[in-house]
């Protein structure tokens, strides 16, 4: 997995935060020199190409559809974490790549 | 207290929020019914200038001329608009039916939207002979006022679709057949029992009472939707929000699922009033909440952001660093998890507070018609002053009123986050000073 690009979701309500972590933890990565992929979206979303992600990170608001997103994500063995609540509110795309990385291992 | 939270709250919340009806709902609305309503009530607004503005020095002369460019071709004007917000039950009914489906282990989305639009279309007519009717006649009941039949009709007749599918009613196809036929010879079992259901149960209905399913459901729902538009409605709602917010659930996400059904008719009512030059009623719809309420972010905390750019505290003022972009565009979950406000219980006080004044202040602001009612719903994301001027079709009043809801729950926020601040403070120099420590020991 490590030589591959990993391809990871980061899920909220609407996108909108979703997307801003997502292009930071990108941006990270870039710098790093890490192959991700990093996208943003809504539950619904995800629920359509499960199957095309390593990892999903669900932001901490939207912790109560955690069941949910576990349920998409079993059949397919995707790991789920919720996204570290610090990180969250930094934007810390550093963090979150690790956590990402973490999760891919 | 977090663990039993987590075990006793997030569960039932978590299937509020994951019912799939309610979210098939949202989705209706959100993603299938607002780009059209949106682009219908454009016209609405060029169609009705703004006429607070006819006195004013510069602008005045301008909607003046406006106005009298207008006048000649407002019902073409309104063409637009009566067609858009007068089929948006029809493109709910399509939205719910697909939304369900794709919720659903293998449905034709697609399919299933089709038929529950069709199976609501035949409920509309007030006759049993379809070229009694003129197209315009039914637009009220395609639009706003078919709301609720055709989201309850589309969720029985995608589930009923669902059922006969997998009982076994369909052809099924050799394996040589190409796809494309396949899928029609799929759904046509379902279409062929489902339609002819409804076309019957519309045929008794109207027969004996004179009445479209439509027209009967919505004489059910009426007391429902006047209730939703009263202030206490309006209080409960954000009561709601804000606690669950309060804990670290998007509130605003658990209650639209459950309201946009109502928000929506409200929005409806008042466009149908102002195309038609009478006054609008619907006070309690998404946008008082989303441009007059959360401006910001949820539980109005614009103010806040600003503020936090300036604090003393180092982690406050590296959280109001990441949050003041996304707090303009009304985002604000960076602030709400960072300062945090979630299970803060100095901050939670006036994050409730401040919140329910606004509502009150806005609600009386449109109870008594000092700012016009809400005829437009702009994506959330828009900032301060522009949501309120596209909201309510073109008025300064409005961008005043968020303006001053803004300042107000600053006020209510100060005390508790200057508090708080010293807190912060306090604990960072004592950290600051035992670091200090370690190091000229070591």
């Amino acid at each position: 997995m490590a030589e591959q690009s990993i391809k990871a979701i980061i899920l909220c309500s609407w996108g909108a935060t979703s997307s801003q972590l997502a292009k930071k933890v990108e941006e990270a990565a870039k710098k790093r020199g890490v192959e991700a992929q990093i996208y943003a979206g809504g539950t619904s979303d995800f629920k359509d190409k499960a199957a095309e992600y390593d990892v999903a990170l669900l932001e901490p608001q939207v912790r109560h559809l955690r069941k949910e997103v576990n349920r998409i994500a079993e059949p397919h063995n995707i790991p789920v974490e919720l996204v570290d609540q610090r990180a969250f509110a930094l934007m810390d795309g550093d963090k979150v790549l690790d956590q990402v990385l973490n999760m891919a291992e | 207290m977090i663990q039993w939270l987590e075990d006793h709250l997030m569960e039932p919340l978590g299937k509020i929020a994951q019912n799939k009806y309610l979210q098939s709902i949202r989705d209706a609305f959100v993603i299938f019914a607002l780009p059209i309503i949106i682009t219908g009530s454009i016209f609405l607004i060029i169609a009705n200038p703004p006429d607070e503005i006819s006195g004013m020095p510069v602008l005045g002369p301008l909607v003046d001329a406006w106005v009298n460019a207008v006048e000649p071709i407002q019902a073409q004007l309104l063409f637009p608009f009566n067609l858009t917000f007068g089929i948006m039950a029809i493109t709910v009914a399509f939205g719910v039916g697909y939304s369900l489906a794709q919720r659903k282990d293998d449905m034709d989305s697609v399919m299933a939207g089709i038929l529950s639009m069709l199976a609501f279309f035949m409920t509309a007519f007030p006759v049993v002979d379809i070229e009694e009717i003129a197209f315009g006649e039914i637009l009220a009941v395609l639009g706003g006022e078919g709301l609720f039949v055709a989201i309850i009709l589309s969720i029985l007749v995608t589930e009923l679709m669902d059922f006969l599918t997998k009982r076994g009613f369909t052809f099924e196809m050799p394996a040589s057949v190409p796809p494309y036929v396949v899928r029609s010879f799929r759904v046509v079992v379902p279409f062929m029992i489902i339609l002819p259901l409804v076309w019957a149960l519309q045929w008794i209905v109207y027969a004996n009472f004179e009445l479209t399913l439509p027209q009967a459901i919505m004489a059910m729902f009426q007391p429902l939707v006047t209730a939703s538009n009263t202030y206490w409605a309006a209080l409960g709602m954000i009561l709601v929000m804000m606690v669950l917010w309060g804990m670290g659930i998007h509130g605003m996400n658990v209650v639209s699922s459950v309201v946009y059904p109502f928000w929506m008719s409200q929005l409806a009512a008042n466009a149908d009033a102002v195309a038609a030059g009478e006054q609008a009623t619907g006070i309690v719809t998404e946008p008082f909440f989303h441009m007059f309420t959360h401006i910001g972010g949820s539980g109005v905390t614009l103010g806040l952001a600003i503020f936090m750019l300036f604090s003393a505290s180092i982690q406050i003022k590296q959280v109001g660093k990441t949050s003041i972009v996304p707090s303009i565009f009304n985002i604000n979950e960076p602030l709400i998890f960072g300062l945090p406000i979630v299970l803060n219980p100095i901050l939670f006080i006036p994050f409730v507070m401040a919140p329910v004044v606004v509502v009150t202040i806005n609600y009386i602001m449109f109870a008594t018609g000092v700012m016009p009612p809400v005829v437009v719903q702009p994506p959330f994301t828009v900032p301060l002053g522009f949501g309120g001027f596209l909201a309510t079709g073109g008025s300064f009043m409005a961008v005043l009123i968020q303006v001053l809801n803004v300042i107000v729950a600053t006020i209510i926020y100060y005390p508790f986050f200057k508090r708080y601040e010293k807190q912060l403070v306090k604990q960072e120099q004592a950290d600051a000073a035992e670091e200090n420590e370690q190091t000229s020991s070591a």
